[in-house]
């Protein structure tokens, strides 16, 4: 973990697409707001693990946003129960509930389809929040960040030494 | 600008779905097993055990071995085992999420067996003391112990049917009284005997005074009116006369009937509360009826703990769309769209079950059962069983029945159940803390009954043959109970008839034996003899102190009609008088 928490404190101040990082968030919060095991986020795995995205910041957001999940379970309840059982969406829930595919994803779940729809609409404003973050990070609090006693610290560790020295990968 | 596409990441999510998939397709026998367990234990609130669960995912196919199920209310028995059983899923129906076997094959399997250890859990889920106990087959105990109840007390409760014929009588005579009192004023009056009187004495005057023959013809014409009027008023008092005799001739009688009746009040009541004749002579519920409620109350208990599996969707409306299954905390909740798809979400078509060796313990089963699903109403067929097994104590058994649900609100269940030639002395080593113990003798059971939303009506039918018991070890001796096992050894057959109606959650239970009512009415005689005399003294003393001062107003009660009766004699009298004067 602290090995992930350096790679985003370099990601962080290096010149690193805040796209990248933003994305990675996103993905995050998606992933860590639904129930982990849902069946749609073996898909979002897959893209998190086959495009570029930034693993480090994806699995420290993951970690922040799955405790949140937690939390807002009974959120996501009755936010799914709401979508579910709307009569102008029952036609559409209907027809997706008889494709063996919408049988599988579990999309008739009021925390499965309460999180998910919850995270997929806080895709974009979270990606402007997120680059928005990391963009003032840089700019404001790189520098006191660098010279932190905790970063210090972490920074005259043999572990970072070591990471430090190894050629630093596409990850 | 760096590659957006990260070739090793596709490596790395297709090696964690590879570790996933090896772990499932290597732990899939342990998570098969403990999913078993664990769905069983909390469904049966036993333990459930189970040596050997293996999966195949190439043909979906599953194998249980030796599965064993506890019986919650008696943690040392299974309720069942079985040795195998074995199913193939469909696994064209697993992509819609429905689990569908087309045939599952049970070998092996035996009800009621014994277990090593118990099978109790902590915070066992159900109970039977969820079914209303048969309060009215509490045990009896020593009958000759028993206080016959205060005669002042019965006395006081009842309603004596002495007292309702008094109140019903006094009210009659007033009511007869207020009438004849009515009509009597209806008759000739003393003004009109008054008025005849008059006209006779001037028609004697006129006979003395004027023209004698004139005055005989006119007069002789006049004297035969007033003889025809006064013989007429004569008459109507007469038959008015005739009338109050009869009312009182009647109203007599009923009081003679009335005194009669504190007699018949006192052997009412005697044997209404003496535990004599009609007291006790349903000894089959008395004796028996404790039992055979244990029994009947626990058959209760597993169908309504099974019937809801059989209509998990029991409140979906039948034109909505919508419905909710239950879920557990934290995990959501399933909406349940309408399902274009034929087929329920789970469905057995049928159940083989195949009997093993004779085993020296358990009942071997074997037979069908089909169309097991927890949504009837998404299937065309109903839920049928036909069953047969034999046991060492008993020769064969056999259930059948048909469960039907398809149809919301008018689900309809039907069985029946027979057994024959059951050995007493095993079926009483099952009872519990049963005050008899049978020695010896078989049983034959024929039930047959239905459940049509939650009423029953069941009908039992046992037929006892040299049957033989004796006191449990643990019941506490009574001469009474004593005289009841001596007894039924005098009788070589009989039969106790047991009806079930009412509901599931309070059912009614009738218990008759009529070939056994003059065994009770003896033993019942006997047992209580010697209070009998004393309690019969006291009870009379007591209907008698009640009754004996409205019996007595009784004759007094006719004192109206008694006067007029009088007022009659002297006006018949008068105008008797009179019409013989005029003669």
């Amino acid at each position: 973990m602290i090995r992930m928490f350096i790679k985003l404190l370099k990601a962080l101040s290096s010149d690193a697409n805040p796209n990248s990082l933003a994305i990675a968030i996103c993905f995050a919060a998606i992933m860590g707001l639904t129930p982990l095991a849902s069946p749609h986020n073996i898909l979002f795995l897959f893209i998190i693990l086959f495009f570029r995205i930034h693993l480090s910041t994806f699995i420290i957001a993951l970690s922040g946003f799955a405790i949140l999940g937690l939390l807002l379970d009974p959120v996501f309840d009755q936010f799914g129960y709401y979508l579910l059982t709307d009569s102008s969406l029952t036609h559409v829930w209907t027809s997706i509930y008889n494709l063996s595919l919408g049988r599988l994803s579990l999309f008739n779940n009021t925390i499965i389809m309460g999180s998910l729809i919850f995270s997929l609409l806080l895709f974009i404003p979270l990606f402007f929040f997120s680059k928005w973050l990391i963009i003032r990070y840089r700019i404001s609090f790189n520098k006191w960040v660098a010279k932190s006693k905790l970063i210090v610290l972490l920074k005259s560790s043999s572990l970072f030494q070591m990471f430090a020295n190894t050629r630093e990968n596409s990850l | 600008m760096s590659n957006p596409i990260r070739v090793s990441g596709l490596v790395l999510f297709i090696f964690i779905v590879g570790i996933i998939s090896a772990a499932y397709l290597l732990f899939a026998d342990r998570i098969l097993k403990s999913t078993i367990i664990e769905i069983g234990t909390e469904a049966v609130g036993a333990k459930v055990d189970l040596a050997k669960g293996s999966i195949n995912l190439d043909e979906f196919s599953v194998s249980l071995t030796d599965l064993a199920v506890t019986n919650p209310n008696a943690p040392m028995r299974n309720v069942f085992e079985a040795e195998n059983i074995a199913f193939n899923l469909d696994s064209d129906a697993l992509l819609w999420k429905k689990t569908i076997i087309d045939e599952i094959l049970v070998e092996n399997l035996f009800l009621d067996t014994s277990r090593a250890e118990s099978g109790a859990i902590d915070g066992r889920r159900f109970s039977l003391d969820n079914v209303e106990a048969f309060d009215k087959f509490s045990p009896m105990g020593d009958l000759s112990s028993i206080e016959l109840p205060d005669p002042k007390t019965i006395v006081a409760k009842s309603n004596l049917e002495t007292l309702t014929e008094i109140e019903k009588f006094q009210s009659e005579v007033k009511q007869q009284t207020t009438a004849l009192e009515a009509d009597y004023k209806n008759l000739p009056t003393q003004e009109s005997l008054d008025k005849h009187k008059q006209q006779l004495s001037q028609l004697k005057k006129k006979q003395k005074s004027g023209n004698r023959l004139l005055g005989l013809l006119s007069q002789g014409s006049e004297l035969k009116d007033l003889q025809k009027t006064i013989k007429k008023d004569l008459n109507a008092v007469k038959a008015f006369g005739k009338k109050v005799k009869v009312v009182q001739k009647n109203l007599s009688s009923r009081i003679s009937y009335i005194k009669t009746l504190p007699a018949k009040d006192l052997n009412r009541l005697t044997n209404q509360y003496s535990l004599s004749g009609d007291g006790v002579s349903n000894l089959a519920a008395t004796v028996f009826g404790e039992q055979l409620g244990g029994w009947v109350k626990e058959a209760m208990v597993w169908y309504k703990r099974l019937a809801p599996l059989l209509d998990q969707f029991s409140d979906v409306q039948g034109n909505a769309e919508l419905a909710e299954k239950n879920s557990f905390r934290n995990s959501g909740r399933d909406i349940v769209f309408k399902d274009e798809q034929s087929l329920p979400d789970n469905l057995i078509k049928l159940i083989k079950i195949s009997s093993g060796e004779q085993s020296e313990q358990g009942v071997r089963i074997s037979g069908q059962v089909k169309n097991l699903t927890s949504q009837p109403k998404k299937w065309k067929h109903p839920l049928e069983f036909n069953l047969k097994g034999n046991a060492q104590y008993f020769e064969q058994m056999a259930i059948s029945g048909i469960f039907d649900h398809r149809h919301k609100d008018t689900y309809k269940d039907m069985f029946e159940l027979s057994v024959n030639k059951l050995s007493l002395k095993k079926l009483s080593d099952l009872a519990k803390d049963s005050t008899f113990v049978a020695t010896g003798g078989l049983l034959n059971i024929i039930s047959s009954g239905n459940i049509t939303e939650d009423k029953l009506n069941v009908d039992i039918a046992l037929l006892f043959s040299k049957a033989r018991f004796q006191m449990s070890s643990t019941a506490q001796s009574s001469p009474w109970l004593n005289k009841v096992v001596k007894g039924l050894a005098e009788i070589d057959v009989f039969e106790i008839k047991v009806n079930i109606t009412g509901t599931l959650d309070k059912p009614e239970l009738t218990i008759s034996a009529p070939g056994l009512n003059n065994l009770a009415a003896k033993i019942a005689e006997q047992a209580v003899s010697g209070k009998l005399k004393e309690f019969k003294q006291q009870l009379k003393a007591e209907i008698l102190t009640k009754t004996s001062g409205d019996l007595q107003g009784l004759s007094g009660s006719l004192g109206g009609i008694s006067s007029l009766q009088e007022l009659l004699s002297v006006k018949q009298l008068d105008f008797d008088g009179l019409l013989k004067n005029l003669l």
